[in-house]
């Protein structure tokens, strides 16, 4: 028996590094793996030696557990997919530029007839890479200067560190990545930062520099987020014309929190799902563990899909928050809701709706908001099985509404103070996927029960975003 | 003096005796006290980056800072405000003041920042007044000093930009010169008709952005519509720093004053002249007779300066 | 997007666009409206103002200050309505406030009183933040927010409310010089005392200023401002100086100011100017405020004519304890 080079043979798509390539698109080959599976399934193996040739940095112990696995495998086709997993596990970890791998008979004193040895041929990222970038928007430009340490301990630990220099601020990005040996998912990170927002609708400008520190695991469907953060906020007016509402908020505050997050993700694809659900449950307190910030925020997000006529998708989906503030002291700008924009409640400008000051949005502590979407490829399919298939038209109907709740009146006038006064919209239009991370949509909105204060953009809404309802 | 005094200080052009207006100051002060300066100028040399201009070397001591040095030659009894009341001396402090907070910021903003006025004039003439490798320094050392004295004294917040800060510089400026020719009025110099400190100061601060040929110059402009500020700066350089100075220059008018009055303004001057105070040496001693008036008999100076 | 305060904080928020040129738009309007204005009727000038005034929102003081200027001979007669919430924000009155900022502060509730100009005097931990300038005081009155004696006292009277109304150029010269005397001088030594004078820094000046933060970014905060004076005191040659210099100045700064004075009511005769409410501020504040030492405050005491002239104002303008800025300027002095 010679050689059988898994890549080759393998029946299976091979696409872990090339996440941009979508699953949904692969389903016809399951069928042709049944048929090769017959022939080869009899034949009992035994896995005698697994070697990994190629590492430098890399500890050895630190991968036992991601290919411990293949010693499992009974016959050829096990082996073969084992290897397969174990291939794909050990590309996961974000430590290999490539891994191959080679199934051969075992060879030596010890040798088995059916013993089979599988050799990982790994190559490993460089000890640093950079990357350099520059962004131009309107009256500004900024430098952004990426360096990464893959792998920088020989145990998956991962250092990233990024600085933009802009002509109006810098900011930078400090992280240190480091997973459980066996449990890629199960991770601890750890952030430093300074990053510089400015928020047009409310004349704002904020300024974080902050320490977080997150632990990510999963239970049993879901995935969990625990994570503190301190955060120095410095919050000014972004132009002298800004309200006084928002110059009253100015200054520097800290903020402590302890927060819990939670998700369960069946959809298929992040971006433009076929069906599967999505709910996520935030939970935020903040001052239980220092700072002048004290409040507790929920924040819960469900979508559901599924397939509809003619390859059309329907997809629901409903947000709703709430902040209460701690220890009477009234809520910053800065950690209230915002609604109403292209990719949340559409056909209303910007985080746009609610309460205002002089034209200055100043974020809601309760709101609600819900999509209807029917999303379909488009028409006549032009395109079709390449570029096209990253478009689709959309049909959708957004509701939502966002206000400030007075924590004496009780539940009751809390469900009436946000049912009251809602704003919804209705319309058409194009939607792009971007990779799997953001999409673009290009948007023809009526806005409906508008309110006065409310910021419309009525007719074409064009936006990008990366969380959208 | 047997030794004269020393004055490193930048060299002239455009018709002035330094281009730099702490050293004008000096040099003027100089003049109207009496006091012997020689002016060395630190151009071509590598003083040019180290050393802090106007720095005055008498005896071995040396003096840095306008107001230093004009304390300094008070004490060595060139002292040009002599005559002046303790009123008069609180004026004189308070519109160093004013020049200190309004004009100078406009100013080094005009000569140093204002890009059009550093390319075609300041730079080249600091550039080609130090010695090679440091021409190419020195004028960028400059620029940056008077940029973040700018921003730091009247930028209004850290988020603040030149350009939102130059239209309040300026037009702060163009009021204190205004204020200024309110206060000169008709008359030849600030305090009658003698130079005072208060001269020399603005003396130092108006006559190079009177006579240097500014590419843009909107606080010149504004200066040249201010006859009187303009006639004062001519009448200074005419009088005081002409080579050939005419005849009974420089003008001291000596009108006979009474012995009496004299006596009088002695007495109160040695109460609070509050300039003379400057410095505890003088506090216990009696008042020094400037230099000035040497021609004045030895006798009377001698029984003015111990008051009954 | 509704949060901004979300798990994966990235660089991109940095990329939102901005737009803080919304200021220079307003001034141009303001600008191109006077042209307009200047043809009017006098009689309509005021309403005309009123109306436009609402265009005046927090504009750049210094472009308020040359347009207001152009405006203010049509402007003298006709004395607008100071609205009844006008109010001035300061640092926290008990514990933060420092002397500097006490002492500007109560130059410009002088000043107002003096103009017979009511004013709420609100205290703020973030008073410095909020204020355009970053200094304190700052007064909200209508829509408009104007910091620093200065800039209020140009405001007012384009409101036409002035107290300087009455001198001629070359007293309005003095005036004026005096008035950055003391700025050049006082308030600069103040700031030295302040922050430059290590005991001052540790035992007065950083706790309280950074008494409403917690832990730590109160000691970031104390040490940022802390750095900041120092490096603006370099800029202006007082790095240099030693603390006994600076009293010898704060002496001198005050004779001077007592030469001017003598034995008038006030530096102009008579009536008050802004110039008295700015001196009697600082002068006031220093005598008042306990510092680690009292060599400040006695450097201020060898001059009896400002110290009864102080007392003259005290009672002229805060003698009746009617209001809630009495009180807290009571409170203030010897806490600090």
């Amino acid at each position: 028996m010679g050689t059988v080079h898994a890549r080759s043979l393998d029946p299976l798509p091979m696409h872990g590094r090339d996440l941009g390539v979508n699953h949904d698109d692969m389903e016809g080959m399951e069928p042709e793996q049944a048929t090769k599976q017959e022939i080869l399934e009899n034949r009992n193996v035994v896995v005698q030696h697994v070697n990994i040739e190629g590492l430098g940095r890399t500890k050895e112990d630190y991968l036992g557990y991601e290919i411990a696995d293949v010693f499992n495998a009974k016959n050829l086709i096990d082996v073969m997919k084992k290897s397969h997993d174990a291939r794909m596990r050990l590309l996961r970890l974000g430590i290999f530029k490539e891994v191959e791998v080679l199934i051969d008979v075992s060879e030596g004193s010890d040798a088995l007839p059916n013993g089979l040895d599988v050799t990982f041929e790994v190559t490993e990222l460089k000890r640093l890479t950079g990357s350099y970038n520059t962004m131009v928007g309107n009256n500004e430009g900024s430098m952004v200067l990426g360096v990464k340490l893959p792998n920088a301990l020989g145990r998956g630990e991962k250092v990233t560190f990024q600085f933009s220099y802009g002509t109006k601020e810098t900011s930078y990005g400090l992280s240190f990545f480091k997973p459980q040996p066996g449990h890629f998912e199960r991770n601890f990170t750890l952030n430093l930062y300074k990053v510089t927002g400015q928020f047009p609708w409310s004349s704002l400008k904020e300024t974080d520099r902050g320490v977080s520190t997150e632990l990510n695991f999963p239970l049993w469907m879901s995935m969990h987020t625990l994570k503190w953060e301190g955060v120095w906020r410095e919050l000014g007016c972004l132009a002298r014309s800004a309200s006084f509402a928002v110059r009253e908020e100015s200054g520097h505050s800290l903020k402590s929190s302890l927060s819990h997050t939670m998700a369960i993700d069946t959809r298929n694809s992040a971006i433009l799902p076929r069906r599967g659900a999505l709910l996520r449950i935030n939970q935020e307190l903040a001052g239980y563990t220092g700072g002048d910030a004290s409040f507790l925020k929920e924040d819960v997000e469900l979508q559901l899909n599924r397939p509809f006529l003619f390859g059309s998708v329907l997809s629901a989906s409903l947000w709703g928050g709430m902040l209460v503030p701690i220890g009477g002291k009234p809520s910053c700008i800065a950690d209230r809701f915002y609604l109403g924009g292209p990719t949340s409640v559409r056909g209303f400008g910007m985080y746009s709706i609610g309460p205002q000051s002089e034209g200055d949005y100043l974020g809601g502590e309760a709101y609600w908001a819900g999509g209807l979407h029917l999303y379909t490829p488009l028409p006549f399919r032009p395109g079709r099985g390449g570029f096209g298939d990253l478009f689709r038209t959309h049909f959708f109907l957004n509701a939502g509404n966002l206000c400030n709740l007075n924590y004496g009146e009780g539940p009751r006038a809390h469900l009436q103070k946000l049912a009251e006064c809602i704003r919804w919209s209705y319309g058409a239009g194009i939607v792009l996927r971007l990779g799997n991370i953001a999409r673009l949509e290009l948007n023809y909105c009526i806005p409906m029960g508008v309110q006065s204060g409310d910021r419309i953009c009525d007719g074409v809404q064009f936006g990008a975003g990366i969380r959208f309802l | 003096m047997a030794t004269p005094m020393e004055l490193r200080c930048w060299g002239g052009d455009w018709d002035l005796p330094s281009v730099h207006f702490e050293s004008l100051i000096v040099l003027a002060y100089g003049k109207f006290a009496g006091a012997k300066i020689s002016a060395k100028p630190i151009d071509w040399t590598w003083r040019t980056i180290t050393a802090t201009v106007p720095e005055l070397h008498f005896e071995g001591c040396t003096v840095l800072e306008p107001m230093k040095i004009l304390n300094f030659l008070r004490k060595q009894r060139f002292n040009a405000d002599y005559e002046l009341t303790a009123k008069q001396g609180a004026d004189t402090m308070a519109y160093i003041a004013l020049l200190e907070e309004n004009l100078r910021p406009a100013m080094l903003h005009t000569f140093w920042v204002d890009a059009e006025n550093y390319a075609n004039l300041t730079r080249p003439w600091f550039a080609s007044h130090s010695p090679f490798p440091l021409n190419f320094f020195v004028p960028g050392r400059q620029a940056s000093l008077a940029l973040s004295r700018i921003m730091l004294t009247k930028a209004e917040s850290p988020y603040c930009t030149i350009t939102e800060v130059e239209g309040k510089i300026y037009s702060e400026a163009k009021e204190c010169l205004n204020l200024l020719s309110h206060r000169l009025g008709t008359s030849q110099y600030f305090f009658g008709n003698t130079p005072t400190s208060l001269d020399a100061f603005v003396f130092g601060y108006i006559a190079p952005l009177y006579k240097a040929p500014l590419s843009s110059g909107q606080l010149q402009q504004h200066l040249k519509q201010l006859n009187n500020l303009c006639n004062f700066c001519d009448v200074v350089l005419k009088s005081f720093f002409t080579e050939n100075p005419p005849v009974e220059s420089p003008p001291v008018i000596q009108e006979p004053v009474d012995a009496n009055l004299q006596k009088l303004t002695q007495l109160v001057n040695k109460e609070s002249n509050l300039i003379e105070k400057m410095d505890d040496n003088l506090r216990s001693s009696p008042q020094h007779r400037p230099h000035r008036s040497d021609h004045r008999p030895a006798a009377q100076r001698s029984k003015n300066s111990t008051p009954a | 997007m509704m949060h901004r305060v979300e798990g994966n904080r990235s660089l991109g928020k940095a990329a939102v666009a901005p737009s803080n040129t919304a200021v220079y738009e307003k001034s141009v309007v303001l600008n191109s409206t006077l042209p307009a204005i200047q043809s009017c009727k006098c009689s309509d000038v005021a309403h005309v103002m009123s109306r436009y005034m609402v265009l005046y929102i927090n504009v750049r003081v210094s472009l308020a200050n040359v347009c207001l200027r152009k405006s203010l001979h049509m402007l003298s007669t006709a004395a607008e309505p100071w609205p009844e919430n006008a109010t001035l924000y300061q640092p926290l009155s008990e514990e933060q406030i420092l002397l500097s900022d006490n002492a500007s502060s109560l130059a410009v509730q002088t000043y107002l009183r003096m103009c017979n100009l009511p004013v709420r005097v609100s205290c703020r931990a973030n008073a410095e933040f909020m204020s355009p300038s970053g200094k304190v005081p700052f007064i909200h009155v209508g829509n408009q927010v104007v910091s620093e004696l200065g800039p209020i006292v140009q405001f007012t009277r384009a409101k036409g409310h002035s107290l300087s109304e009455g001198l001629d150029d070359v007293q309005r010269a003095e005036m004026k010089a005096y008035m950055e005397l003391v700025n050049n001088m006082l308030l600069t030594a103040e700031l030295y005392i302040q922050w430059c004078d290590d005991t001052t820094a540790t035992e007065v000046s950083r706790p309280r200023y950074s008494s409403p933060y917690s832990w730590p970014l109160n000691h970031i905060l104390a040490y940022q401002k802390q750095w900041e004076v120092r490096r603006k005191m370099n800029a202006v040659g007082w790095g240099g100086k030693s603390l006994e210099q600076v009293y010898e100045d704060v002496s001198q700064c005050c004779q001077a100011l007592s030469q001017r004075l003598g034995t008038q009511l006030y530096f102009f005769n008579k009536q008050p100017t802004e110039l008295d409410a700015l001196v009697y501020g600082h002068i006031f504040t220093i005598i008042t405020t306990q510092l680690t030492n009292n060599e400040l405050a006695e450097r201020v005491q060898n001059f009896s004519n400002l110290l009864s002239f102080c007392k003259r104002i005290d009672q002229t303008y805060f003698g009746k304890p009617d209001e809630s800025s009495a009180s807290s300027r009571h409170s203030k002095g010897p806490s600090l």
